[in-house]
């Protein structure tokens, strides 16, 4: 089954003159696979990752998902988006929200579905509460939630460990990996290299729009202390090489 | 399609109609129409004119101010605060968007309209005056039809560009949508061609919104005919029609 | 001390606060009394001027809200008849600025008739009668106004051509009552305006309003023409005992050939002509 094809892609911003943040990316996903996309502040990964879920367009070359393109309803349909640091409506609960999003995807009953969901990402306690009084871990916790809220085939997470304290973190790596159990197909940003290490299945290393990395984390890992140790040398060289 | 664009509009109208400017200036309103009970009273037997003309255009400056300053944060709220990154990429057409947000915050308009000509005809039942419920009826009507084009007007700016800028668009294009009688001068005795074509553009093509004005008549016990109401109608449908593919093109166009 | 202090901080915030508002009240209140803001004579005003946006742009700025516009200006002008010094031009520009936003409001043209003219400024009625044209325009079946026009051209310019004109064009205007044409066709027919039919317009004035204010103007109006009936009639009595016309009032009223009552001395400034003894009451 067709995953994520990304072919020589391009992002380019003619703001303050022309600018790529995206350079020639070529990467194939395969379904099942938990992909970590890594780089240093700036190198492009969300840009990535807007354009893999339809925010932004290419400027050049082309984005397959799922046998169709980001643009695509019915390939939309099948896949799940978790920002980095989503916003909702503050006025909602949690509940209320996803049934928001339950309702554009026209699930005829979700409420039972919604309490599953809301129970998996630990929040059944607080789906009656607005969401403007959730706190930090919530709010990344309802972000997953509503990602998940279709089932999706493939799952975009940008940053989900992102501003959590350690017990956060704990408990969002725990639904990850029980995703990751049940055969689903996650790209996900981060710069936490241990948490990384310890979730993912490949590995892509972007630095200033270029990929310079694609493979295992052992095998990147191989003469390194660990991940992150492979992570500095391979940004070093890179930089070295492109200067 | 109607389910996703009903959800939108659902939304909309919750997400506004607990907006704490909104609410505040329906309040205000509510104040201005009781207060027309005073005016009536410092008016020499004009008692009634004065609390349906102050009444109706109180009506109506919040329908005006709904459309053009709640309608610029519509837009721009969901993209400066991130939430279209929660909605954008799931499986909705961004012209339902528009078309939920505009028929959402018309929702509101009208839910604001219907609360304050109720207060209006309490006012007004104080006078005994109720041969003015259907022409104000009418009245309001055609001004939500306004506020119908002035919201779609805010959020075609709101796409892109920020709110005050998006209001002071909005508000040039209400100002020259009331100087049909300026224009007709121009246009019909031209100083220069320029003159002339200038003046054509702006009336024929910016929004002539002074034909949904009957607030100067009814208070004469004049309504329009079914003609006029029903051409009125038809105007409003197609100019927001073309506002909301224009708003829509705009849109898909944007990135985030 | 400052432990005392923070422990009743709210206290002492309230009373700091009480203090500042006796402050500024008290400064109020004196203010108040050193311009006799609240004194007897406060209300006894007069307006020296108004600005008003001139009539020619007034429609321009309007936007969709002439008639709350002209209802804006029709309160403003109710409101600052009272301080009005009928001279300066700024409660005329009103109704100009009424019956240009809004020409249908028909009530302001006649309120205006009956109002605005004034002996300190001779035009005063044509100013008006210019206004109440464009009423009559807009409105040809309103036969009020051209009707109250020509009695104010007979009772305060004398002025019987113009008179006549008006009170033809009310006779003549579809759906009048019958009272008019009637009133019209004895003036014409014993040939004479002036004082004697004043009265009687008045009277056509008074029975016909649907307006209770317009009814009070009327009737003082006819008081005041009975009034300077018996002047006149007085003063000829005068003339005949002392060959010469009395030079005021008071010389009248000292030899009892009239008594006239002090409401009417308080409002109004009784002048004699002394070439023809005819009487002009002008409001003080």
């Amino acid at each position: 089954m067709h995953g994520i094809t990304i072919q020589n892609v391009t992002k380019t911003y003619l703001t303050n003159g022309e600018h790529s943040v995206v350079k020639n990316l070529t990467l194939e996903i395969p379904m099942g696979t938990v992909f970590g996309f890594l780089g240093p502040n700036g190198a492009g990964k969300t840009s990535t990752i807007k354009m893999l879920v339809g925010l932004s367009r290419p400027t050049e070359g082309t984005i397959s998902l799922l046998g169709g393109t980001p643009d695509d309803i019915s390939v939309r349909a099948r896949i799940g988006f978790m920002p980095e640091s989503p916003a909702f409506y503050g006025y909602l609960t949690g509940k209320e929200f996803l049934e928001f999003i339950a309702k554009i995807f026209k699930q005829a009953h979700p409420n039972h579905h919604i309490e599953e969901i809301l129970k998996s990402v630990d929040l059944g306690h607080a789906k009656n509460k607005q969401i403007r009084t959730y706190s930090k871990g919530m709010l990344q916790r309802l972000g997953l939630a509503q990602a998940l809220i279709n089932n999706p085939d493939i799952l975009f997470l940008d940053e989900p460990l992102d501003g959590l304290d350690p017990l956060g973190r704990a408990e969002v790596k725990k639904i990850i990996l029980a995703l990751k159990e049940q055969g689903k197909t996650i790209f996900f940003n981060s710069h936490i290299l241990a948490d990384v290490e310890e979730i993912c299945d490949v590995v892509g290393i972007i630095d200033k729009g270029v990929l310079v990395a694609h493979d295992t984390p052992q095998s990147l890992s191989i003469g390194h202390k660990d991940l992150e140790d492979a992570f500095v040398h391979i940004i070093e060289q890179s930089r070295k090489q492109y200067a | 399609m109607l389910n996703t664009i009903f959800t939108i509009a659902q939304n909309t109208f919750r997400e506004t109609m607990r907006d704490r400017i909104l609410l505040a200036a329906l309040a205000v309103v509510l104040i201005i129409i009781a207060f027309t009970l005073f005016i009536a009273s410092i008016s020499i037997e004009q008692d009634v004119r004065m609390i349906v003309d102050f009444g109706t255009s109180a009506i109506y400056i919040l329908q005006i101010f709904v459309a053009i300053f709640i309608g610029s944060m519509l837009m721009y709220k969901e993209v400066e605060q991130k939430t279209f990154f929660l909605i954008l990429p799931k499986p909705i057409r961004r012209y339902e968007i528009i078309l939920g947000k505009a028929l959402g915050l018309t929702a509101t308009t009208f839910t604001v309209t219907l609360l304050s000509t109720l207060a209006l005809f309490a006012i007004l039942l104080t006078k005994g005056a109720t041969l003015f419920v259907v022409p104000i009826l009418l009245s309001v009507f055609l001004s939500t039809l306004e506020a119908m084009i002035l919201i779609l007007i805010s959020i075609v700016f709101s796409g892109f560009t920020s709110p005050i800028l998006s209001a002071i668009y909005t508000i040039v294009f209400f100002l020259a949508g009331h100087a049909g009688e300026s224009l007709r001068p121009l246009i019909m005795f031209p100083q220069s061609t320029v003159i002339e074509v200038v003046a054509r553009g702006i009336y024929y093509l910016l929004p002539n919104l002074e034909k949904f004005n009957i607030r100067n008549d009814i208070v004469f016990g004049d309504i329009p005919n079914a003609t006029s109401i029903i051409f009125s109608l038809l105007y409003a449908l197609f100019y927001a029609s073309l506002l909301f593919f224009v708003a829509s093109v705009t849109f898909k166009k944007k990135e985030f | 001390m400052n432990s005392f202090v923070k422990n009743n901080s709210h206290l002492f915030t309230g009373i700091i606060v009480i203090l500042l508002l006796a402050i500024i009240v008290s400064a109020q209140v004196l203010y108040d009394h050193s311009s006799s803001m609240f004194g007897k004579e406060s209300f006894r005003f007069t307006i020296k001027h108004r600005s008003i946006i001139d009539p020619k742009i007034v429609k321009h700025l309007a936007f969709g809200f002439d008639n709350v516009l002209a209802d804006y200006y029709w309160i403003s002008a109710v409101q600052d008849f009272t301080g009005w010094d009928h001279k300066e031009d700024f409660y005329l520009n009103y109704f100009k600025n009424i019956s240009v936003l809004d020409p249908e409001f028909s009530y302001p043209y006649l309120f205006a008739i009956l109002t605005a003219p004034t002996e300190k400024d001779k035009a005063s009625l044509d100013k008006v009668a210019e206004i109440a044209e464009l009423g009559m325009a807009t409105l040809p079946n309103n036969w009020e106004i051209p009707f109250y026009l020509g009695t104010m051209y007979n009772m305060f310019a004398k002025d019987e051509a113009k008179a006549l004109h008006y009170i033809e064009i009310a006779a003549k205007t579809e759906g009048v009552p019958s009272v008019v044409p009637l009133t019209y066709s004895s003036i014409t027919a014993k040939k004479l305006l002036g004082k004697k039919t004043a009265r009687e317009l008045m009277s056509v004035i008074r029975d016909t309003t649907k307006s209770e204010t317009i009814k009070a103007m009327a009737e003082e109006g006819i008081v005041l023409s009975d009034i300077t009936v018996m002047l006149e009639n007085a003063i000829i009595a005068y003339k005949a005992k002392h060959r010469t016309y009395p030079k005021t009032i008071e010389n009248l009223t000292a030899e009892r050939f009239v008594v006239i009552p002090k409401e009417i001395t308080s409002r109004f400034d009784i002048i004699i002509n002394q070439k023809n003894g005819e009487v002009s009451i002008v409001g003080k």
